[in-house]
């Protein structure tokens, strides 16, 4: 088990592109950290990085106390599970196991013991005579950990590992490795461009933009509290709404005038504004598809509410999405499954003032959290 | 509303459409397999009719002679001159896979870079492939001559005494492989250095996070999954090697001493200097079915130690 740091480290390539800039990170040791963001974000060269498989161009990355820029993979202790898996096809799966530990010489009884464990975690052991192209590809993500695991390594890093495996295999595997970083307690480091698996599994999040990043927070802190435009759009789905509004303010009061209405905030987002000085000015308004209500007892207290036609109604089972059109833009809005509302009909929605998050329009970054 | 449903054909209207579609396949194939029985099968089987025969190209006239001809190559003088040509046909399979095999990947791990340099030089490698072996094997008789030869004359420069390398027993048949390794090595390399880059990155950054070095990763990632070409390579190389014969007739004709005659040579000494279409027949049927029975023993083997990358 280890910390790591991550002090600015950037990774320029021979063409001149810069994939990541100015990365600062410290990791805790048993940290469940999750790296997530668009494709070409720098997540993944960023995990590489640590796993030695690419040069750090400047910065300083440590694992323990120990600076590692230069330090070979075999010799970092720190073992990956690749987005394919990347099981030797030509050896079984004892033998994929037993890999790693035969390299540093482990005594056969030992290697065998280590591999039965991990077999026994995750329920391998009847396919260790196998080779992967007889797997499935749960089983053979599963291999992919053993893999990982046998070797006791002090930092597990995972790129993108349940990308290949349908969405049923996906959730379950997803528990798994949750189950096995309890019982395991060792620090991993996860890629993935899919925040479901970023929001359950890490204990931090790390999120990425153009090699830049964006936030570094809990699940709960990054979904209730981003820190701007990109990442309030990115956590969430269906994505948080985005309207431009304009800010009056009355006195100590400040209103958002959206569609001709002013909307009274609540003060400690009016307080807000009046400090940034965006009085007369054209605001960002977030607010998530939950926020967004069409029940009667909403409609009748909340003193946001504005009427539109609805334009497709998705009904997912637990939840019913409705999508209208709303000053200028497209909204959703996550409803009880039990309304009554249909594609075409008129309906009134209030939005929860108390829940909207309030972004500059010109850097993008957030006002009220 | 109303439920329609297609009615299935009746059984043997389903029969009937299924073997004129089994009669229209086999005419699709027809033309190649009257290719075949024509030039290849029937020639087999001539052949085995022929070695019963006492026919040469004298007489106008051949009568059937029963095993006189099996008799005459298993026990009578022609087993020496059968065991000689295994020997050196042997010999020169061995020493052509060697090349192929061993100086292929060699070459594919030398070249295996994407730099303008390395694409010169892979080029180099591989452009003797092109050349016709005819011209080839005379660019290496001038080469390998004794007096004249620039082969010789580097030798020379070294203080090195010349070297008979077509004219020495020992050597001939080296001169011979010199030749074709010469030819081989960059089919070789080239057929490793795609399947090389077949090969997934991954697998060489896990093996690095394992704890393999370069060597280890090229002994447990590298060797095991070229396994498929490996065995491609062998089992083509195999039987152009054994049939091995343009660069014989040019540079050796067979000499010094029998040195470097070849199975495929001796058949050709019996049928076209001796006239013996029954010997050359005989040796013939030898030598298909010893390619015939090392082939399978290839297959059979390589289904155990190929490795096909899922």
């Amino acid at each position: 088990m280890a910390s790591l740091s991550l002090e600015h480290i950037d990774k320029v390539y021979d063409n001149g592109f810069q994939a990541v800039k100015d990365f600062n990170l410290e990791i805790e040791d048993k940290e469940f950290i999750i790296f997530v963001g668009p494709s070409g974000c720098g997540k993944s060269t960023t995990l590489r990085m640590i796993a030695g498989l690419e040069d750090i161009t400047s910065g300083t990355l440590k694992i323990g106390d120990r600076i590692v820029n230069d330090v070979e993979p075999k010799d970092r202790d720190i073992a990956m599970v690749f987005q394919n898996y990347a099981l030797y096809p030509h050896m079984t799966v004892y033998d994929n196991m037993a890999f790693g530990l035969k390299l540093r010489k482990v005594p056969k009884d030992e290697i065998k013991k280590k591999v039965l464990e991990a077999a026994k975690i995750l329920d391998l052991e009847k396919l260790l005579d196998r080779k992967p192209k007889a797997l499935s590809g749960g089983q053979r993500q599963r291999v992919a950990m053993g893999r990982a695991i046998v070797r006791n390594p002090k930092v597990f890093l995972m790129d993108e590992p349940l990308s290949n495996l349908d969405a049923k295999l996906r959730v379950q595997m997803r528990l798994e490795i949750s189950k096995l970083h309890q019982k395991l307690g060792t620090t991993i480091i996860y890629v993935t461009h899919d925040q479901t698996e970023a929001m359950t599994l890490g204990t931090r999040i790390v999120v990425m933009k153009d090699g830049v990043v964006q936030q570094v927070d809990t699940p709960h802190n990054l979904y209730h509290a981003p820190c701007n435009l990109f990442v309030a759009g990115f956590i969430g789905s269906p994505q948080m709404n985005f309207l431009d509004a304009t800010v009056r303010v009355r006195g100590k009061e400040v209103y958002l005038e959206l569609e001709g209405q002013e909307i009274l905030l609540p003060a400690s987002k009016g307080d807000k504004l009046i400090q940034g000085g965006y009085d007369g000015k054209t605001v960002v308004m977030g607010i998530r598809p939950e926020d967004v209500y069409d029940s009667q007892l909403m409609v009748s207290t909340s003193h946001a509410v504005y009427e539109e036609t609805v334009r497709v109604y998705e009904m997912l089972g637990a939840e019913v999405f409705l999508y209208f059109d709303f000053a200028g833009t497209n909204m959703t809005a996550r409803v009880d499954p039990r309304t009554n509302v249909r594609a075409g009909d008129k309906v009134k929605f209030a939005l929860d003032i108390n829940k909207i998050h309030i972004f500059d329009k010109e850097t993008e970054a957030t006002i009220t959290n | 509303m109303s439920n329609s449903k297609t009615a299935a054909p009746p059984a043997g209207a389903r029969k009937r459409r299924k073997s004129t579609s089994a009669w229209l396949d086999f005419l699709c194939v027809l033309p190649a397999l009257a290719f075949l029985l024509v030039f290849i099968y029937y020639p087999i089987v001539d052949l085995v009719r022929i070695s019963f025969t006492d026919w040469n190209l004298i007489k106008p006239q051949y009568n059937y002679v029963g095993f006189d001809n099996w008799i005459w190559l298993f026990t009578g003088s022609g087993t020496k001159y059968l065991l000689n040509s295994l020997k050196v046909t042997v010999l020169y399979t061995a020493g052509e896979l060697a090349v192929t095999i061993i100086g292929g990947i060699i070459f594919a791990l030398i070249f295996n870079r994407m730099t303008k340099f390395f694409g010169t030089m892979r080029a180099i490698v591989f452009v003797p492939k092109y050349v016709a072996m005819s011209s080839a094997a005379v660019i290496f008789l001038w080469i390998f001559n004794k007096n004249t030869g620039i082969l010789n004359h580097f030798l020379g420069i070294l203080g090195i005494a010349p070297v008979d390398w077509l004219g020495d027993r020992n050597i001939a048949l080296l001169s011979v492989l010199m030749l074709t390794g010469w030819r081989a090595i960059g089919y070789g390399m080239m057929i490793y250095l795609s399947a090389m880059m077949g090969i997934s990155k991954d697998y060489y950054e896990a093996a690095s996070l394992d704890g393999a070095n370069a060597f280890q990763r090229f002994k447990s990632i590298t060797l095991p999954l070229l396994s498929p070409t490996t065995l491609f390579l062998f089992v083509t190389t195999f039987i152009s090697a054994m049939k091995v014969f343009q660069s014989v007739d040019i540079l050796t004709s067979g000499g010094p001493y029998r040195s470097t005659e070849v199975l495929v040579y001796l058949v050709y000494q019996y049928a076209m200097r001796d006239f013996r279409i029954d010997r050359a027949a005989t040796i013939a049927i030898v030598f298909f079915i010893l390619l015939l029975i090392f082939t399978a023993a290839t297959m059979k083997v390589s289904n155990k130690n190929v490795h096909y990358d899922s």
